[in-house]
């Protein structure tokens, strides 16, 4: 794909300019920006066994409004595979998110499970959130984290 | 003043972001019908209603927490279950299955429980399986006969399942009417309460609590 630098009329770059700084107050107060203040622990005490991750970003636009910053995972006494994972709205304003964890097996074949549905996650500005999983079966190893937009902001 | 080139630019500009913000990703007919995946996003969302969605992710939640709690299956064997009495206190028509029928499976697939099918609600002999409470009751009527024969006493004993689920499901209904862009705003909550207890001993060893609230003015397509 070329890219073309096209000049611009200066009138048309301030008239774009003055419409640009007109919708910024609209889009604060529409959008809602209530922030979230989070207080915790300096140092954690909490040993956290973080997974190396592998990001496939296809939606650029979504990456730039929420993303995955931290999975760690745990696996419980009865052998089921614990993921965990932490959101973070990267925005000034509210963010809908679904999100979906899909189960793989030891030979990298999907387990079919009703656990694996698409959730909807609401986040404040610049809020962080804990999601987590169970894997459906003992026989789960690996897992694949999808986020998607809602449909409302396609 | 803009020049033509630029307005020719302008122009096909906006008329491509209107066209983009009506189509939006989206490259499907909605007027026509098709099949759609039913664990995507492109079912219907209502307000007052239970939706398949809905149903799925409080299936989901529940049967997580009844595997993260590990008390389903241990040392390594399933454990049975029975389906417990279900409260809908909904004003809508819920049946049990919708959302039970799911964990059943997930349970069952995950290999921590089996449902026993040969007892009802009520914990009588009856249920979901027509052929196995009969056969049960055939066990039962033939040991009855024989301890007669016999002049010996026989306990007939049906199988009693190690656990019975007991399920409800609430409803909270609430509107606004404020400004501009709250009127006429809609909300339902639907909250699914579950509890595992313990035959043997009467206690309720596992309990958890979802809530879904769906708010907006109109059903939509899509999630």
């Amino acid at each position: 794909m070329a890219i073309h630098r096209v000049r611009r009329p200066r009138n048309f770059s301030l008239t774009l300019g003055i419409l640009s700084l007109s919708l910024v107050p609209f889009g604060l107060t529409a959008g809602g920006c209530q922030g979230v203040n989070a207080t915790q622990r300096a140092e954690p005490r909490a040993e956290i066994n973080e997974i190396d991750v592998e990001k496939l970003n296809y939606d650029g636009t979504l990456n730039l409004r929420a993303a995955v910053i931290r999975l760690n995972e745990r696996t419980l006494d009865n052998g089921f595979l614990q993921v965990q994972a932490e959101i973070r709205n990267r925005t000034l304003e509210r963010q809908v998110v679904n999100y979906r964890f899909d189960w793989i097996d030891e030979s990298g074949m999907q387990v079919k499970t009703s656990l694996s549905n698409w959730k909807t996650l609401s986040l404040s500005a610049k809020e962080n959130r804990l999601i987590s999983a169970v894997a459906p079966t003992p026989d789960a190893v690996d897992f694949r984290l999808s986020l998607v937009e809602p449909k409302g902001t396609w | 003043m803009l020049t033509a080139t630029p307005r020719f630019l302008t122009t096909t500009a906006a008329a491509l972001s209107i066209a983009a913000l009506l189509v939006g990703c989206s490259n499907v007919d909605n007027t026509g019908a098709r099949r759609i995946d039913p664990k995507g996003n492109e079912t219907i969302t209502t307000l007052d209603a239970l939706d398949i969605q809905d149903a799925t992710d409080a299936a989901g939640t529940m049967s997580e927490s009844l595997l993260a709690s590990g008390i389903l299956g241990r040392n390594g064997k399933p454990s049975v279950i029975a389906i417990d009495r279900y409260v809908n206190s909904t004003t809508k028509q819920i049946d049990r299955d919708k959302v039970i029928k799911k964990i059943r499976v997930t349970l069952n697939k995950a290999g921590v429980a089996q449902t026993m099918t040969t007892i009802d609600s009520r914990g009588e002999l009856g249920g979901e399986s027509n052929i196995a409470t009969r056969q049960q009751r055939q066990r039962n009527e033939d040991a009855r006969v024989e301890g007669f024969l016999n002049d010996t006493n026989v306990n007939v004993r049906t199988p009693v399942p190690d656990y019975a689920l007991t399920y409800k499901i609430l409803e909270d209904r609430a509107g606004a009417d404020g400004g501009f862009l709250s009127k006429n705003v809609k909300q339902t909550t639907y909250t699914f309460q579950m509890t595992l207890t313990d035959v043997n001993t009467g206690l309720a060893v596992w309990e958890d609590e979802t809530q879904i609230t769906k708010q907006g003015k109109q059903n939509t397509v899509g999630w």
